[in-house]
């Protein structure tokens, strides 16, 4: 595969042209000629893709659009560009499968395929924003879900009466105590080892990133960095400055590239090649270990609505059969925690990962953007129905989501705010309180065992 | 002392203004002020001032000039600014002691009175643009030097054939290069523990430091990060994220200054007031646990002319009499490497230094402007004429200095250009080639012994 060095010098001296240019006269024009060479049309029968044909075709469809776009670097207004064959040859090299973890908590995280018998890599946990005293309660939470084998940590953006603000210094205590909360909650858990794929949510800069995920501080190579990319198909020096960082140390990155429904990938067709682009885009530029998508739809967004789904779906399954890299998908609900709608939205999302052949990933209610808007039982039901889902296949899956559906998308613009963690869930004792536990065990648990055979606690 | 926290909220909550309203309304009328308040001029008679009462004056003046002043912060136009008590507890409580090193090599660096018994702190090295070829030999030529305490290393801009821009993810991988360079040149000199104190010279930007220098590329906090404002006092987020990364960490962190004659401090008493202040900026903003001055005159981008010499010493003495602070200075010589001119302004800049009461870098030839522009005997040459002049004052370094200034003042605007260090060194035997042999030890070391009675080369 081209070294790093090389997409360094192309990030460099690679065509210039403005951000405009490459948004108007390259990324736009590019996707509506593959897609109209590929035909690639989505014709909403099937929420879940079950054509393995079209899968591939998008496949080939997003090399070729890579091949002809490439990634733009802000820095510099230059294009990082790859032949076909740098592609193919990247689609080949790429990491098949991730270390992650230390001791008894380190795991594997491998590609699967759609309909596979495998069972689906469980990464739990959540990013969003919490209040800085529940820190590491949460922590502990997470981590005493045993199914789930790697976590993502929250974020802390107060340091006492202080605001954090991105990219400034106090960005780096934030990151340093949210990595080191986490630590402490997962050493509460037994769970010392257990390696965090969000390194670290509290800091938006590659600055404040690496500086408070140093070793010192508690960060270690077993665990994973996301390297974000900027919409579409672009990237920044901050970005690669993490990959330079994280490759010179052995560290594993993840690339975290998803499209907007809406944006500038247009439909759900564009979005499907443009998210499985981000994949090649993530092994070749980014360097990546590990891929993460999430994406959503730019009015509502979620990742609940059959538009969405559709093209997460068909990405997952051109990126398990052609690439088969691990992959985790992340998705947003619209209705907040404990409420019904979460775990009916949730469970379509689910379904239509596990399925398709991605790592698992709990939800996030509320659109992610509330402060407290979570709780660690989203993340169980997360964990216990890929469990209680082994095996389904896309057909099978796409027989629950259709009567799914339904339930809650005519509320998905006025979706239920939900309640935030300390109204519904006790971290004291970590459970949920009465009325939550009598809406997941009664409501949502047997709901799924008598509607849909699905028994999540099969114990 | 003010916390670093509160630090950060003035950061982002102070007195907002343009960066020419900070230069041209506050900066330059405030020192106008105190120039007069307290009488400061000099008086041309003295090169090195011997008047205590003026160095407390300076002192004085530099409290309330920075009282007045603050620091200004690019990224949010706004200026962080303390109080009179403020700044004197700062002053009180800043660190008066700095660890280097490890083991054997552990160095600990104090500050020094004016006219001082003491042997002052020797730094050796370079941190300028050198060719790759040569980094490794240079360094370990460097650190052979045993009355060297701690190192600067030199810059490596090139990874493969990608050459570095500022803050560019190549800049990481030459940064880590430079790093492994160091510490491989320094293992086969026999001193591994020898602390770097300008971490790292690749490196440009605070995101690219912090991830060259991280532990896992042989980062130790026993080295030392420089903190660097921008003219003047003035200060980037990049450099100031450096700062809770390092003090989280316990790593050692330096203030450094390049205040310009000629630019906004204005002429030698401004320079005198500025230089001061800086020391006051390093406590309070920069967290310093040592300093490090380089000032130059604009117009011939040195320091050995009289009007930078003077600012350099009186500051000197006013920062060691009030603060004694660890405190060493790096000047620039405008004659190249390997010249008679060179030695000459290196004296007089090493008396002025030593006598005032600062540690010593060795003076860098050629304004360190010429790539491979130095050499290891710049470095011997400073170390033995610090350890031959312990004990100087003053008033007797004057004397020699009036005899040595006339002998390259009148080429200071058309120096030689004198060599490279393949030109005038053996990398491979590590002593200079037969001609620069001559030179310094016959001419340049037998002078000092028979003109001015000092003695290298004693013990």
């Amino acid at each position: 595969m081209i070294s790093f060095i090389d997409v360094l010098e192309r990030a460099v001296s690679g065509p210039m042209m403005t951000q405009k240019e490459f948004d108007m006269k390259v990324f736009i024009p590019a996707m509506r000629k593959i897609l109209e060479k590929y035909k690639i049309k989505w014709e909403r029968k099937e929420v879940i893709n079950t054509n393995d044909d079209l899968a591939d075709k998008i496949f080939e469809a997003a090399i070729d659009f890579y091949s002809e776009v490439g990634t733009y670097v802000i820095d510099t207004e230059r294009v990082i560009k790859f032949t076909r064959e740098e592609i193919l040859e990247a689609v080949e090299d790429a990491p098949k499968k991730i270390y992650v973890g230390e001791g008894p908590d380190r795991c594997i995280m491998e590609g699967r395929l759609p309909d596979s018998d495998k069972l689906a890599h469980c990464h739990s946990g959540s990013s969003v924003n919490i209040t800085e005293d529940l820190g590491m309660r949460l922590a502990e939470a997470y981590a005493r879900n045993t199914k789930a084998k790697t976590l993502s940590i929250p974020t802390v953006n107060t340091l006492g009466p202080l605001k954090v603000h991105s990219g400034a210094p106090t960005e780096i205590f934030a990151g340093i105590r949210a990595l080191q909360n986490a630590r402490e909650g997962c050493r509460r858990a037994g769970r010392p080892g257990i390696a965090f794929l969000n390194m670290v949510p509290a800091c938006a800069k590659d600055v404040t990133t690496i500086a408070a995920t140093a070793p010192q501080f508690g960060g270690r190579p077993s665990d994973g960095w996301l390297v974000a990319s900027v919409a579409e198909m672009k990237i920044d020096y901050s970005s690669l400055n993490k990959v330079a960082y994280l490759t010179a140390w052995g560290a594993n990155i993840g690339n975290e590239g998803s499209g907007l429904l809406g944006g500038y990938a247009g439909g759900p067709e564009g979005l499907a090649v443009l998210n499985t682009a981000y994949a090649l885009f993530g092994i070749l530029v980014v360097r990546a270990t590990y891929h993460l998508t999430y994406p959503i739809h730019m009015n509502y967004v979620c990742s609940s609505v059959p538009e969405v789904l559709w093209p997460l779906s068909v990405c997952i399954q051109a990126v398990a059969r052609n690439i088969k890299v691990p992959y985790i998908s992340l998705t947003y609900t619209a209705a907040g925690a404990a409420t019904e709608m979460y775990f009916n939205e949730a469970l379509v999302c689910l379904l239509t990962i596990i399925s398709s052949g991605s790592s698992v990933h709990n939800p996030h209610p509320a659109k992610g953007k509330e402060t407290n808007s979570f709780t660690p039982v989203e993340m169980e039901f997360a964990t216990q129905l890929a469990y209680a889902c082994k095996g389904l296949t896309r057909k099978e899956a796409n027989e629950i989501i259709d009567k799914v559906i339904p339930r809650y998308l005519d509320k998905i613009s006025k979706p239920p705010k939900g309640e935030t963690i300390s109204q519904c869930y006790d971290l004291e004792y970590f459970k949920p309180k009465p009325h939550f536990e009598k809406l997941y065990y009664e409501t949502v648990v047997g709901g799924l065992r008598k509607e849909f055979g699905i028994n999540l606690y099969n114990y | 002392m003010v916390d670093f926290l509160d630090v950060c909220e003035r950061a982002s909550k102070g007195p907002m203004m343009p960066q020419r309203d900070f230069d041209l309304k506050v900066f330059i009328p405030t020192l106008r002020r105190v120039l007069e308040k307290y009488n400061i001029k000099w008086e041309k008679r003295e090169v090195i001032n011997t008047d205590d009462r003026l160095a407390d004056r300076v002192f004085e003046a530099a409290i309330e000039f920075y009282e007045g002043v603050g620091t200004y912060v690019t990224d949010t136009e706004r200026v962080i600014k303390f109080s009179r008590e403020e700044i004197l507890d700062g002053i009180r409580e800043a660190p008066k002691e700095v660890y280097f090193g490890e083991g054997a090599d552990r160095y600990v660096m104090r500050g020094n009175l004016p006219d001082t018994n003491e042997l002052v702190h020797c730094h050796v090295g370079s941190g300028t643009e050198t060719s790759i070829e040569y980094a490794l030999r240079l360094v370990e030529a460097y650190a052979r030097i045993k009355k060297g305490k701690t190192l600067s290393v030199p810059i490596v801009n090139m990874v493969r054939h990608v050459r570095t821009a500022s803050g560019s993810p190549a800049e990481v991988l030459a940064g880590i290069r430079c790093l492994q360079i160091a510490r491989e040149g320094c293992r086969l000199a026999g001193r591994p523990g020898l602390a770097i104190s300008s971490m790292i010279s690749s490196c440009t930007s605070g995101g690219t430091t912090i991830a060259a220098t991280a532990p896992q590329f042989g980062g130790r906090p026993s080295d030392g990060w420089l903190i660097a404002p921008t003219s003047e006092l003035k200060i980037d987020y990049s450099e100031l994220m450096k700062v809770p990364y390092l003090m989280s960490w316990g790593a050692n962190i330096g203030q450094e200054q390049g205040p310009v004659l000629g630019g906004y401090a204005g002429g030698p008493e401004g320079l005198a007031v500025v230089n001061t202040a800086y020391a006051f900026h390093g406590v309070l903003v920069a967290r310093a646990d040592y300093h490090i001055t380089y000032p130059i005159h604009m117009t011939y981008v040195c320091s050995s002319v009289p009007e930078v010499l003077w600012a350099v010493s009186v500051s000197i003495q006013g920062i060691g009499r009030n603060m004694r602070v660890p405190y060493y200075s790096l000047l620039y010589a405008a004659a190249g490497a390997a010249t008679k001119m060179f030695f000459y302004e290196a004296l007089a800049n090493i008396l002025t230094l030593v006598s005032s009461g600062a540690g010593v870098e060795d003076p860098h030839p050629g304004k360190a402007k010429i790539k491979d522009g130095a050499t290891p005997i710049d470095s011997e040459y400073s170390c033995e004429l610090v350890h031959a002049l312990k004990g100087i004052t003053r008033k007797e370094a004057n004397r020699i200095i009036d005899r040595v200034i006339p002998k390259y003042i009148d080429r200071i605007a058309d120096p030689p250009n004198g060599e490279t260090v393949d030109q005038c060194y053996d990398l491979d035997r590590l002593k200079p080639k037969p001609h620069f042999e001559k030179l310094y030890y016959d001419g340049v070391v037998k002078e000092l012994k028979t003109d001015f009675g000092i003695e290298l080369y004693k013990n």
